[in-house]
C-alpha cells in the first residue's frame, strides 16, 4: 500500500506542473472580463462593446463587458486589480484614475499594476453652442476674449473632478490668464445638455462624447488640446497655434489602456497584450476610431509602462500646482 | 400602539441619534477641502445630521411619554394579552437572521451553489420542520441550480466558487 | 403618409421583429418582476445579444423590454410588498393592502392596464409632438432640478402614513445613506470609512432591495401579516369600463406628469411615480382611503412610470439627450448600430423612427397581454409553501444585489439595511420616504449647490427662473397645507400624542 500511495504521489508530482503549464499554453480556456469602470451606454462602454465582435470574429475569444461605475473610475478598475491575477479579468484604465493615483486617491497605484496594452487616445477640447443654433461664439478667439472680460463669470465645465478634463481648463485659465467659473457635472451628457440650452458657456470633453450634437450642429468645438490638429477636425485649431502652451506642465491626454492585476502570469501576460493588439490593429476597428474621433495605437510592454508615467506625473504638477 | 411597537420605536429613535451623532463626530474631524468657494464638503450633511438628531429626540421622548400612558391604560384594562408576552423579535426570525449573514459569509468560503442550497435547506427547516427532509432537499438543491445558470448563463453573473474553482471546474 | 404606412406594415408583418419585440417584453417583464433585476440591466443585456440583427428590430427589442420591465415591477410590489423595481416603491402602497384582503388580481389588472394607458399616452406625445416638446429637455439646468427635488422631497408627507415626524426622519436617514462617497462639487471623499466599495456611494438597488425586500421575508418568517392565507378572487380582475372612466381623470393626470418627468433628463419612473401618486391623492374625493388599498394608487404609480417611456424618447431621438437611465442606455444601442439620434436621424433614417414608434406601440400592447395571460400565474406563487417562498426570496435578494456589481460588500450591505429596515418597521416607521431621501438627497444637494456655483453663490438665481421658482412655491405650498390638514386632524383624535 505504501508504495503504491509512492508511485501515487509521484506520478501526482509529475503530473500537475504540466497541467497548470498546459493552462498557462491554453490560455484563455474561457471568456475574458474587461471591466469597464464607467455606466452603461457611456462612450468608454461603448467604445469597449465594439471590440467584442472582433474578439469574437479574430480571436474566436468571448470579451464580456461590465460596467462597475462609480469613485470616477476608482470602484471599478479596483474591483479588476483585486480580483484574481489569473488572466481572465482585466480591467480598462483611463486618465481619470492616473489623475486620483497621482493625487494619492486610490487604493492601488499604477505601480502596482500589470499593464496589458494601450487602448485609446481621445483628444481633449472645448465644446461650446454651435453659432446656427444661437451659440455667441464663432470661435476660440471670441470665446476667451469674453472669459477675460468677465473674470469668474464665464463657465467652463466637465465632467467629475480632479481629472485630465479639470487639469486642461486649469491650465488653460492659467496659461490665458483667465478665470473661468469652473463647474463639475456628473457626466459628460449632462454638460452637452447645459451648453445647448444655453445655462454654461462651454465644456471640456472628447469628442466621442458629443458626437451627435456635433453633427446636428447644436455644439461646435472651438479648441483642442493636442499638439496637432486632429483627423477628422481640421478646421480645428489648437490651443497651441493660438498661443496657449497648455504642454506646460507635461503632456495631458485623456488616454485608456487595458490593466490586469498584479502577479499575472508573463505568458499569461503577453498572450493578452497580443490578443488586443490584434483587434486594435485590425482595420474595422481602426475605421471605428476614425469614426468616434479617437486614436487606438497598439503598444505594450517598455513603451506602455513610459506613456502611462508621463500622463502621471504631468497630471501629478498639475494637481499639485493647478488644483486648489 | 402595542408594547412591542413602542419599544422598538424609542429603541430605534435613540439608534439613529446615536449614530447620527457619530456620524456627526465624523463629519467634523474628515479631511476636506475647507477654503473654498460657497459651501464645503461637510456643511450640508452636518446640516442634515442636526435635524435628525433633533427629530430623533423628539420621537424618543414623546415615545417614552406614551408609554408610560398607554401602560396605565393597559393596567386599568386588566387585559394582558399574550401579545405583550411576545418578544420584539420572534425566534423565527432571529434564527433567520443569524443565517442569513452565515450564508453570505459562506458565498466567499464555500462558493455560491454549497451554501445556497445549504440555506435554503435549513431556511426551509426552521420555518416548518414538517415537511420531510429529501422533499426540501429537492427543492433546495433545484432551486438553486435554476437561479445559479440562469444568472451565470441569462446575465453572464461570475458567481464567487471557491472550491469549484480550486478543482478546476 | 403613405410611407409611414408601409413603414408600420413592414414592420408589423416581419415575423421575426413581431417575435422579438415580443421576447424583449417578455424579458422586460420578467426582469422587472423579480427584485434586483432592473430594466436598465435588462437593456443593457440586450444590447450585445441584439448586435447583429437590423437596427429597427434590435431597438425595438429594447423598447420592448423596457416597457415591460418598467411595468413588471408591480408584480412583486403587489403580492409580495416587495418593489420588483425602483419605480415600482409606490405601487406597494396601495398594491400591497389590496392583495392582503384577497383583492391582488384586481390590483394586477389595475397595475397591467394603467401601465397600458401611460405607455399609450406617451407614444402620442412621442410620435406627434417630439420636436416641440425636446426642447422642454434642455430648459432644466441646476436650479429647475433643485427645485424638483425639494418637491419631491415633499411628497414624503404623502407617503409617510399616520406619523409625518417619523416620515422625515426616515427620509432623512434615506439622505444621509445617499452622502456617502464623493463630494460632487469638491471630490472629497465623505463617509467612505476607507472602503473603496463607498467611493459611488451607497448604490440604490441593493439598498431598495435591503429596506424592502429583507423586511418583509422576515416578517413572513412568523407568519403573520401574510397573504397566502387568503384565497384570491381570480374572477374580476379586468377592470370594468366603468371604473375605468369613473378613474380617467387620474389616469390622464399621472400619465401626463409621467411623460414630462421623462422627458426631463436623468429623473426617471420612481420619481414620476412618486409625484404621480401625490398628485392622485390630493385630487382624490376620498384621500384617506390611500394607502389601505384604493385602486386609484396602483392607478397613479403604474401610468406614471410606463409613460416615462414614452417621454424619456423624445430627448434622446431628437436631441441624443437620454431622458432617464434605461433611455442612457438605449442611447448606447443607437450608437453601435450606426444611428445618431439628433435631427439628423429624423431626416436620413426616418424609416428607423417610424420603426421605432411602431415597435413601441407593439411592446405597450404586448406588455399589457401578457400580463393579463399571466395574472393567473402570478398568483400561483403566492401559493408556494411559506417556508420555500421565504428562503427563496433571501437568494433571489441577495443574488439581486451581488448581480449589479458583482460585489460582496453590496451583499453585506444589503443585509445590514435589511436588518434596519427590519427593526423601523416594527418600530412604526414608514420605509417608503428613506427611498426618496436616498434618490432626491443627492440629487437636491448636487443641484443646490452647483446652481450656487453658476450663479457664484447669489441666491436670487432660484427667484429669476420662472420653471424654478414655479416648482419652489408649489413645494411650499403642498408643505402648508399638509400642515393645516395635520393640524385640524390632530384637533379631533386627541389620544394619542402623534404628528
Amino acid at each position: 500500500m505504501k508504495r503504491f500511495l509512492t508511485f501515487l504521489l509521484a506520478g501526482l508530482m509529475m503530473v500537475l506542473p504540466a497541467l497548470s503549464l498546459a493552462q498557462e499554453t491554453d490560455f484563455p480556456r474561457k471568456e475574458i472580463q474587461l471591466i469597464v469602470p464607467f455606466s452603461a451606454g457611456g462612450a468608454t462602454d461603448l467604445m469597449a462593446r465594439q471590440m467584442q465582435p472582433l474578439f469574437k470574429s479574430l480571436l474566436d475569444v468571448t470579451l464580456v463587458v461590465e460596467d462597475v461605475e462609480g469613485g470616477g473610475s476608482v470602484t471599478g478598475v479596483t474591483q479588476a486589480l483585486t480580483s484574481k491575477p489569473d488572466g481572465y479579468t482585466v480591467g480598462l484604465v483611463t486618465s481619470s484614475y492616473i489623475a486620483l493615483d497621482a493625487q494619492g486617491q486610490v487604493p492601488i497605484p499604477l505601480s502596482d499594476v500589470t499593464l496589458i496594452s494601450s487602448l485609446s487616445e481621445d483628444p481633449l477640447c472645448v465644446v461650446v453652442k454651435h453659432p446656427k443654433a444661437g451659440g455667441k461664439y464663432a470661435n476660440a478667439e471670441e470665446f476667451l476674449a469674453d472669459a477675460k472680460a468677465r473674470p469668474g463669470e464665464v463657465i467652463l465645465a466637465q465632467a467629475g473632478n480632479n481629472n485630465a478634463n479639470q487639469a486642461c481648463v486649469a491650465v488653460l485659465g492659467e496659461v490665458a490668464g483667465i478665470e473661468f467659473n469652473n463647474i463639475p457635472y456628473d457626466g459628460a451628457s449632462r454638460v452637452v445638455t447645459e451648453i445647448i440650452g444655453g445655462h454654461i458657456e462651454a465644456g471640456c470633453m472628447k469628442p466621442a462624447d458629443c458626437l451627435s450634437q456635433l453633427q446636428a450642429e447644436e455644439v461646435m468645438i472651438v479648441g483642442t488640446f493636442t499638439r496637432e490638429r486632429v483627423d477628422i477636425l481640421p478646421d480645428v485649431p489648437t490651443f497651441s497655434e493660438l498661443g496657449y502652451d497648455v504642454f506646460k506642465y507635461g503632456d495631458i491626454a485623456m488616454i485608456t489602456f487595458i490593466a490586469a492585476p498584479k502577479g499575472v502570469d508573463e505568458a499569461v501576460q503577453a498572450k493578452l497584450s497580443d490578443m488586443f493588439h490584434t483587434v486594435l490593429s485590425s482595420q474595422e476597428w481602426q475605421d471605428i476610431a476614425k469614426e468616434r474621433a479617437f486614436v487606438s495605437a497598439p503598444v505594450g510592454g517598455e513603451v506602455l509602462t513610459t506613456y502611462v508615467n508621463s500622463v502621471y506625473n504631468s497630471l501629478k504638477v498639475i494637481a499639485e500646482k493647478v488644483f486648489e | 400602539m402595542d408594547k412591542q411597537k413602542r419599544l422598538t420605536e424609542i429603541i430605534m429613535s435613540a439608534f439613529i441619534l446615536a449614530v447620527s451623532t457619530y456620524l456627526l463626530q465624523i463629519a467634523y474631524t474628515s479631511k476636506i477641502r475647507t477654503k473654498v468657494q460657497g459651501m464645503n464638503s461637510m456643511a450640508f450633511p452636518k446640516a442634515i445630521l442636526y435635524l435628525l438628531i433633533a427629530l430623533c429626540l423628539y420621537v424618543a421622548i414623546t415615545g417614552v411619554i406614551n408609554l408610560k400612558k398607554e401602560k396605565s391604560l393597559r393596567r386599568l384594562d386588566k387585559k394582558t394579552s399574550d401579545q405583550e408576552k411576545s418578544p420584539i423579535i420572534a425566534k423565527e426570525v432571529a434564527l433567520s437572521v443569524g443565517l442569513i449573514i452565515l450564508y453570505a459569509i459562506g458565498w466567499q468560503f464555500i462558493g455560491f451553489i454549497l451554501s445556497s442550497i445549504l440555506f435554503v435547506f435549513v431556511e426551509s427547516r426552521i420555518l416548518d420542520p414538517e415537511k420531510p427532509w429529501w422533499h426540501t432537499m429537492l427543492v433546495a438543491a433545484g432551486y438553486t441550480l435554476l437561479v445559479y445558470f440562469a444568472f451565470s448563463m441569462g446575465f453572464g453573473v461570475t458567481f464567487p466558487e471557491p472550491i469549484f474553482a480550486a478543482i478546476g471546474i | 403618409m403613405a410611407d409611414i404606412i408601409n413603414g408600420v406594415i413592414s414592420t408589423v408583418t416581419n415575423p421575426q421583429a413581431m417575435l422579438m419585440v415580443f421576447l424583449g417584453t417578455f424579458m422586460g417583464l420578467v426582469f422587472g418582476s423579480l427584485p434586483g433585476l432592473t430594466a436598465t440591466m435588462a437593456v443593457a443585456l440586450l444590447i450585445p445579444m441584439t448586435f447583429t440583427l437590423e437596427p429597427v428590430i434590435a431597438i425595438g427589442t429594447m423598447l420592448g423590454a423596457y416597457v415591460g420591465g418598467m411595468a413588471g415591477g408591480a408584480v412583486a410590489a403587489i403580492l409580495l410588498n416587495i418593489p420588483g423595481t425602483p419605480s415600482a416603491v409606490v405601487t406597494t402602497i396601495d398594491g400591497h393592502p389590496m392583495a392582503r384582503a384577497g383583492r391582488g388580481a384586481e390590483a394586477l389588472g389595475w397595475a397591467a392596464i394603467a401601465s397600458g394607458f401611460g405607455g399609450l399616452i406617451s407614444w402620442v406625445f412621442l410620435a406627434f409632438l417630439s420636436p416641440v416638446l425636446a426642447r422642454m429637455a434642455t430648459s432644466f439646468s441646476a436650479p429647475e432640478y433643485a427645485a424638483l427635488a425639494m418637491f419631491g422631497l415633499t411628497i414624503i408627507s404623502a407617503v409617510s402614513g399616520k406619523s409625518v415626524v417619523k416620515g422625515i426622519i426616515a427620509g432623512l436617514i434615506g439622505m444621509v445613506l445617499s452622502f456617502a462617497g464623493t463630494d460632487p462639487i469638491w471630490g472629497d471623499l465623505r463617509f467612505t470609512f476607507g472602503n473603496y466599495n463607498l467611493l459611488s456611494g451607497v448604490a440604490t438597488m441593493p439598498a431598495l432591495i435591503g429596506l424592502y425586500s429583507i423586511p418583509q421575508i422576515l416578517n413572513g418568517c412568523t407568519n403573520k401579516n401574510t397573504v397566502r392565507n387568503v384565497k384570491v378572487k381570480m374572477k374580476n380582475f379586468m377592470p370594468s369600463l366603468k371604473s375605468l372612466w369613473k378613474s380617467k381623470w387620474n389616469i390622464i393626470r399621472t400619465s401626463i406628469i409621467g411623460v414630462f418627468i421623462g422627458i426631463i433628463p436623468a429623473t426617471g419612473g420612481n420619481i414620476a411615480a412618486f409625484i404621480a401618486y401625490d398628485q392622485a391623492k390630493r385630487f382624490s374625493k376620498e384621500p384617506e382611503t390611500f394607502g389601505k388599498g384604493n385602486p386609484d394608487g396602483i392607478i397613479a404609480s403604474e401610468a406614471a412610470n410606463n409613460a416615462v417611456c414614452g417621454g424619456a424618447l423624445i430627448p434622446l431621438l431628437t436631441l441624443g439627450i437620454p431622458g432617464d437611465s434605461v433611455t442612457a442606455v438605449m442611447l448606447g444601442g443607437l450608437l453601435i448600430h450606426g444611428l445618431t439620434p439628433g435631427p439628423a436621424l429624423f431626416t436620413e433614417h426616418y424609416d428607423v423612427v417610424i420603426g421605432i414608434f411602431t415597435t413601441l406601440l407593439i411592446a405597450t400592447f404586448l406588455m399589457v397581454l401578457i400580463q393579463m395571460v399571466g395574472i393567473k400565474f402570478f398568483v400561483k406563487v403566492l401559493s408556494v409553501p411559506t417556508n420555500y417562498l421565504s428562503a427563496a426570496l433571501v437568494v433571489l435578494s441577495l443574488v439581486g444585489s451581488f448581480a449589479l456589481r458583482r460585489n460582496m460588500f453590496d451583499v453585506f450591505m444589503t443585509i445590514g439595511l435589511g436588518l434596519f429596515g427590519f427593526f423601523l418597521m416594527k418600530g412604526g416607521f414608514p420605509i417608503a420616504p428613506a427611498v426618496l431621501g436616498l434618490v432626491l438627497g443627492r440629487m437636491f444637494e448636487r443641484e443646490f449647490r452647483t446652481a450656487l456655483r453658476t450663479s457664484n453663490g447669489n441666491m436670487s438665481v432660484f427667484i429669476e427662473r420662472p420653471i424654478a421658482l414655479a416648482l419652489i412655491i408649489i413645494s411650499v405650498a403642498v408643505v402648508v397645507s399638509t400642515a393645516v390638514k395635520r393640524y385640524r386632524e390632530r384637533a379631533k383624535v386627541k389620544d394619542e400624542f402623534v404628528i
